[in-house]
């Protein structure tokens, strides 16, 4: 066959086409009923791999694992999807009902998502995609919010039906935060390897110790003040530096966010 | 009937990876489908069906990526386009070998290309190269990916040929007078 036979130079003149349409908002209609279709299929699917790490990692009870495995083993292949369904249902009520609570308590208007993809790619460590956009009043910078009112990432690109978030461990995401502590120590924190989060830019007469809650300080416009983000860990401070800084630890699991909430205001 | 059992076969693999496979333990998350998908899709039948469907397969997942769209779509079909053109030249036989090698190649140029047009993106977008483009465990989990690209080529081979005759070794024998 020929390289470049007829049909793969109209092929690549159709692609071509199709990423100026793209750009020229032609493909919008199109691209966002496509989505629409593909988002609740995209985040069962996304809750059922979390399902699976969670097994892995050992984030569950291993005791009610086993009574659960107990059951599941005298349960048929129809009753098993049942049961795959329910644990979804219950984990979503779970992460709801925390969320509902912690919104009780302040006058936030806020909007539930779904986290339905996650991705680690150039000079990034970890994003995430959640399945509301600029239709539904996301606008860059606004937290993301887990349980209860612990922020876990930040908004940095929105399309119109989906948003990009990097989660408070990805180097890019800056929050600006403080201490609770006499002096409400302020500074600013980064992500550190996806792992744990930095808090930088603290004066070295600030005293702040291991175990000190860090919030956010309320200096960002989008981000209200009182969100949790740690606890400090590790102090870092060395006589001869302008600032010393804490590795904060993040006090949950941000591997395995299926649910997660906006503040939009 | 064979080209909608085509275009779902193709949507559920953009699903598993962009929403499933994300979601799994390390080192999981590191299998890329798609790219092994198209290469057996590759060998299989040819150049310009598996354009089509590699085209496909890039605008979906360019929707759903934060980079610029088209990305995909280029680095997808460049992968294709070189890929055949090691298969026609130099791994023609039908060997579990030639078939992993190939794999492995379609991975390593889409990977590269990529790489390339992030980097040449953020250079005239941004104007400058010193913008830290790699990430953490970047060539950790270009190894997983290559390691996994092994593992499901090798499972891939055997299987297609326990059901078809497609990826057969064939001799050509030469009979004496």
């Amino acid at each position: 066959m020929k390289l470049f036979s007829k049909k793969i130079i109209i092929l690549f003149i159709s692609a071509v086409l199709i990423i100026i349409l793209h750009y020229a908002g032609v493909l919008n209609i199109v691209e966002n009923y496509a989505l629409a279709i593909l988002k609740p299929i995209e985040g069962t699917a996304f809750k059922s791999g979390n399902k699976i790490r969670e097994a892995y990692v050992g984030d569950v009870d291993y005791g009610d694992l086993r009574i659960a495995n107990e059951e599941l083993k005298n349960k048929n292949n129809e009753l098993l999807t049942q049961n795959i369904q329910l644990k979804i249902l219950q984990d979503e009520n779970e992460a709801l009902r925390k969320q509902l609570e912690f919104y009780s308590q302040h006058n936030y208007s806020k909007l539930l998502a779904n986290v339905i993809s996650r991705e680690g790619d150039y000079g990034a460590d970890q994003i995430i995609t959640i399945d509301k956009g600029l239709d539904d009043g996301i606008k860059t910078g606004q937290p993301i919010i887990a349980e209860n009112g612990i922020i876990v990432g930040k908004i940095f690109l929105v399309e119109n039906t989906l948003s990009y978030a990097y989660l408070i461990t990805d180097k890019n995401c800056q929050i600006a935060a403080s201490a609770i502590n006499k002096k409400e120590t302020i500074g600013i924190t980064k992500g550190d390897l996806g792992l744990t989060i930095q808090m930088n830019f603290i004066p070295q007469t600030e005293i702040i110790t291991k175990g000190d809650i860090i919030i956010t300080s309320g200096l960002e416009t989008a981000i209200p003040k009182g969100l949790i983000i740690g606890t400090v860990q590790e102090v870092k401070k060395e006589t001869n530096d302008l600032f010393q800084s804490v590795i904060i630890n993040p006090p949950l699991n941000l591997n395995t966010l299926a649910i997660v909430s906006i503040i939009l205001n | 009937m064979k080209l909608l059992l085509k275009f779902l076969i193709l949507i559920l693999l953009v699903i598993a990876q962009v929403s499933f496979i994300p979601a799994l333990p390390f080192p999981f998350f590191n299998i890329n489908i798609i790219i092994i998908g198209l290469t057996i899709f590759l060998i299989l039948n040819n150049l310009e069906n598996s354009l089509v469907l590699g085209v496909l397969v890039g605008v979906f997942l360019d929707l759903h990526s934060f980079h610029f769209f088209g990305l995909n779509i280029l680095s997808i079909a460049t992968a294709l386009i070189l890929t055949y053109l090691f298969s026609a030249k130099f791994f023609t036989n039908r060997s579990v070998y030639s078939f992993v090698f190939l794999a492995n190649i379609t991975l390593f140029i889409f990977e590269f290309t990529r790489f390339l047009l992030i980097f040449l993106f953020i250079f005239f977008t941004q104007g400058t190269f010193y913008q830290e483009i790699i990430y953490t465990n970047y060539f950790t989990s270009l190894i997983y990916k290559f390691l996994f690209s092994i593992i499901i080529t090798f499972i891939s081979f055997y299987s297609i040929n326990y059901y078809s005759k497609k990826m057969k070794s064939f001799f050509i024998s030469v009979k004496k007078s």
